[in-house]
């Protein structure tokens, strides 16, 4: 069963070592259950800001979480090395590229790292690989070598092993890049039936169309919009400012 | 707080263990020759071959993997005799080293075509091999596929830019290049896998699946 979980993001600004910011004063909260899309062109910090909601980058400086103070809160715990555990069981991230994140060698395996990480026995492992296999139809594919999957069974294969994990809040970067219109259907039907929080950075308009609810933009660092997906997806001069469209 | 301890059950599978005790036995056996005794070690490479064309390797396909095997080992052998003189008995020096490698190659390449990858691992953590180790041989035999694949891809995109015939300098050149970029690209997959796998919870210990 899924708790669907809240996010706060507050003031965040971040750059890697060395490098100039990629995230510049971002804010935004998300409710439970809500869906949203983070749309932004090439190298706006979309997959930087993912990185964050999971803890996976160095804690942005100030790291003080007094009330007010800027960071990323899941379900009001910081998202902070100290707090990695708590906040990767809440937060389920699906990365861009397959072959970052399929490393088992079969599909089973791979989609039972998350769950024996959790500490779960046996028997408790096999029922979440064969339900999140199930969820993403690949039933028959548990004892499948992971380097004889297309690609669209490899992503679906990376969703099982985030799915198996229960989180209560799936983010998503890039999933339907490369994807024929087949693999992308499938994923999107998936995603549908996710019933935590949704968050999914992408380029696929149809896709958030269909999938979100409301719409953040972040362009250089910033977030530029944030609002109603239908609202956004119809003022075209801020798509086009933006590079959403040609 | 996950538990290191808790590990599944080392399940051995008769079949899988059978066939990597032979492969063992036939490099021991090999590794156990010396050149002065050839019609054994004959014996061992025509039972090997004989092996081999049961396990559906066709000549064509073995010539190819002895024809990139046979010269690191004779330069392996030759090297012995370089560096310790040529004494009387280098040639058979020589001859010993390249018997005991082929027939491992040999035993190698059989164990790999009648045990898959992921059965091989099964058997090797039911043996009690440290679950690191096998975590390890796994991640590698996983991610030599993506490396092969990249660097295909690398080539392709080289040939691509290729127009005309290149002097073999600048074959050097463009191959050394290439090595060095995905060897980058390589760091590069690593950190993205890292941070892949501790956002599935991964805490250092590895709890390996049967």
């Amino acid at each position: 069963m899924t708790t669907a979980v809240a996010i706060e993001v507050r003031r965040l600004t971040f750059a890697y070592s060395g490098g100039s910011n990629v995230l510049t004063d971002v804010s935004f909260s998300v409710s439970p259950g809500e869906r949203i899309a983070l749309l932004g062109p090439s190298g706006a910090g979309k997959s930087t800001l993912l990185l964050h909601l999971n803890a996976l980058l160095p804690d942005p400086p100030p790291a003080d979480f007094e009330t007010d103070s800027a960071g990323v809160l899941i379900d009001g715990l910081p998202a902070t090395a100290q707090n990695a555990n708590p906040i990767r069981r809440r937060v389920g991230l699906l990365f861009q590229n397959p072959e970052d994140q399929l490393f088992g060698s079969t599909v089973g395996r791979d989609v039972a790292f998350g769950p024996l990480n959790l500490g779960l026995d046996a028997a408790e492992v096999q029922a979440r690989v064969e339900q999140a296999l199930n969820d993403v139809g690949l039933d028959e594919f548990a004892d499948r070598d992971t380097v004889r999957l297309s690609l669209g069974e490899r992503k679906r294969a990376c969703l099982a092993g985030v799915l198996a994990c229960q989180p209560g809040c799936l983010v998503l970067d890039e999933p339907f890049a490369n994807l024929d219109p087949r693999g992308r259907r499938r994923l999107s039907d998936i995603l549908t039936l996710f019933n935590g929080t949704l968050l999914l950075a992408t380029h696929d308009l149809d896709a958030v169309r269909e999938l979100a609810d409301r719409i953040l933009v972040l362009d250089d660092g910033r977030l530029c919009a944030d609002g109603p997906t239908d609202t956004i997806l119809q003022d075209k001069q801020l798509l086009t400012q933006h590079g959403l469209v040609a | 707080m996950a538990d290191p301890i808790s590990s599944p059950p080392r399940v051995l599978s008769a079949a899988a263990f059978l066939k990597l005790a032979a492969s063992l036995g036939i490099v021991l056996l090999g590794c156990s020759l010396s050149w002065d005794s050839w019609p054994a070690a004959g014996a061992l490479l025509a039972v090997t071959f004989a092996a081999l064309a049961f396990a559906g390797f066709t000549l064509k396909a073995l010539a190819r993997r002895l024809a990139l095997f046979l010269p690191v080992i004779t330069l392996v052998a030759i090297s012995i005799p370089l560096s310790q003189g040529f004494t009387a008995s280098w040639m058979q020096l020589a001859g010993t080293v390249i018997i005991r490698g082929a027939v491992s190659f040999l035993a190698g390449l059989w164990l790999i075509r009648v045990l898959p990858f992921d059965s091989l691992l099964s058997t090797l953590y039911a043996l009690r091999l440290p679950a690191v180790v096998v975590a390890s041989l796994a991640m590698m035999h996983r991610y030599l596929f993506v490396l092969w694949e990249e660097t295909s891809r690398l080539r392709i995109a080289r040939k691509a830019r290729c127009l005309g015939r290149q002097n073999r300098i600048a074959q050097w050149m463009a191959g050394i290049g290439m090595v060095g970029m995905l060897v980058i690209r390589s760091l590069d997959r690593g950190h993205r896998i890292h941070r892949a796998m501790l956002a599935r919870g991964w805490d250092g210990h590895i709890r390996p699946w049967p």
